[in-house]
């Protein structure tokens, strides 16, 4: 988030003007869909904003937020850690590939309802059932992206490292990795937005606290007030975290790219 | 093989090195190619486009097992230094940390800056490998290769697709970096000046399946030969070996 000069900082302002704008057409066509279907079917973005301040207030909505990002959290650096070191093995040898892929394609496609149910069958309605069920979800995608990057690595940085003899670990930290960051950005990213929603399905179905559990309560009053209320707050904890983390991290990682201005 | 090791003597015998081609068959690359080079002797690959020297090199780098053969590297767990035809930085790594990081672990604190004043990149430490001219790269790919100290430096075509000034001044440094250090060096080229120039012995190759057709110990000291002296070498070698050295 360092300051990147004068130049580029009116361009900043003019995309955030944009961000601005984007969000305030958001509230007005919500506010006339509101107006056209009647309160009970679409509250406002007001009625919604007020639920938000109360439940807040009463500690309930931040309880459950941090149920639910921790869960986020814990499955999300589990399947990028087990996707990535999945998908590099694929992507470095054939015979892995060869015999993991249809296993792959299988996890791709089973709904996550499937993984979930199976998982608190398996090993009961717990915490850890919970968040390897959601990240069982998402490590097939981490991993199929990551193989295609590792596909993509250069062989003739790897044949450098060969010559100089730089260690495993090495290899991995300046050679491997900087090449897969732009696969990494992108399954980060649309990692974030899997596993947001599967842990709330986890949530609904077998948990007693998230973000998932209390739309599942309200679901049984019809109480669209606090559904949106829930998903909103949660939508918007995602929102900070893209800008304020994903996305920075993200510009660090290529700062060696020259830059068209 | 102690005693090979021991003499500092590169050796390389290839019996044999097969590409399977595109449509299926087997290509001969290579077939009896042998040759070394004395410790701190500057040799110079010669041969036509194509003919496989940049395989040989592959196959002494330990890049390319796949051929049946021996090569005897200078030392025992000799360290190589070399420049590819192309950079081949990191990108994404500062000029110094693209020479730091390939060095042993042991060595990653050594102070740069007199290699790094040699090759006058002193004011390039910090910017990317993308902010620098071709021949700038080249010469971070020489300070990265030299940075390790190495038994052996193996240059392959390290001067092609430069301005002719620019190849003149990266030639003027590789050949005193390598006189300063004693260094044994292999370069592959296809510009004879350059070889006549740069080394002291020649070794030339036939076209594919390439061996060696000829050596050649050029006596004259490195740093006096005139253009004179080079342009009659270059024609008696043209003379005696047409298929690899051309009149023009």
């Amino acid at each position: 988030m360092a300051p990147d000069g004068a130049g580029r900082s009116r361009g900043a302002l003019n995309r955030s003007g944009l961000r601005v704008l984007s969000l305030v057409v958001f509230l007005l066509v919500w506010e006339a869909i509101a107006l056209l279907a009647g309160r009970a079917t679409m509250p406002s973005p007001l009625e919604v904003g007020r639920f938000i301040v109360a439940e807040t207030a009463a500690g309930e909505l931040l309880r459950h937020l941090a149920y639910t990002l921790a869960r986020v959290a814990a499955a999300f650096v589990i399947a990028m850690a087990i996707g990535t070191a999945i998908g590099i093995a694929m992507g470095r040898s054939q015979l892995i590939d060869l015999f993991g892929d249809s296993w792959l394609i299988v996890l791709l496609n089973t709904p996550a309802l499937v993984i979930t149910v199976l998982a608190y069958v398996w090993f009961g309605l717990n915490e850890a059932a919970a968040i390897g069920a959601v990240a069982l979800n998402k490590i097939p995608n981490v991993a199929v992206t990551m193989r295609e990057g590792t596909r993509a690595l250069d062989p003739k940085l790897d044949e450098v490292a060969e010559v100089y003899r730089m260690s495993a670990l090495d290899r991995l930290r300046h050679v491997v990795l900087p090449q897969l960051g732009s696969y990494l950005a992108a399954s980060a990213r649309s990692g974030l937005a899997l596993i947001w929603k599967v842990v709330l399905l986890v949530e609904l179905l077998g948990r007693s606290n998230g973000v998932g559990y209390a739309i599942h309560l309200h679901f049984q009053n019809f109480d669209v007030t606090a559904i949106l209320g829930y998903s909103v707050a949660f939508a918007t904890v995602m929102l900070v975290i893209e800008y304020a983390l994903v996305q920075p991290v993200e510009r660090h990682a290529s700062r060696w790219r020259i830059r068209h201005a | 093989m102690l005693l090979a090791g021991a003499s500092g003597t590169l050796e390389v015998r290839i019996d044999e090195k097969r590409f399977r081609s595109a449509e299926g068959g087997a290509v001969t690359a290579v077939a009896g190619l042998d040759f070394s080079v004395p410790a701190g002797d500057f040799a110079c690959l010669i041969g036509p486009s194509g003919c496989g020297k940049s395989t040989t090199l592959r196959i002494l780098l330990g890049l390319d097992r796949d051929f049946s053969g021996h090569v005897t590297l200078p030392a025992a767990g000799a360290r190589t230094g070399v420049m590819f035809q192309e950079p081949r930085l990191l990108p994404w790594r500062t000029v110094e940390d693209n020479v730091r990081l390939m060095l042993p672990p042991a060595r990653r604190g050594t102070d740069l800056g007199p290699l790094f004043a040699e090759l006058d990149l002193a004011e390039a430490r910090t910017r990317f490998p993308q902010e620098l001219s071709l021949g700038m790269e080249r010469r971070v790919a020489l300070a990265r290769a030299l940075a390790v100290e190495p038994d052996l430096l193996v240059l392959d075509e390290p001067l092609v697709s430069l301005d002719d000034m620019t190849a003149a001044r990266l030639r003027r440094l590789i050949a005193a970096a390598a006189a300063v250090r004693g260094v044994t060096v292999l370069m592959v080229t296809h510009n004879v000046r350059e070889a006549l120039e740069m080394a002291d012995r020649l070794i030339l190759l036939a076209p594919r399946p390439t061996r060696v057709i000829g050596e050649e110990r050029l006596d004259r000291r490195r740093g006096d030969r005139p253009p004179v002296w080079i342009d009659s070498i270059r024609a008696d070698l043209a003379r005696r070996y047409p298929g690899t050295i051309s009149e023009d």
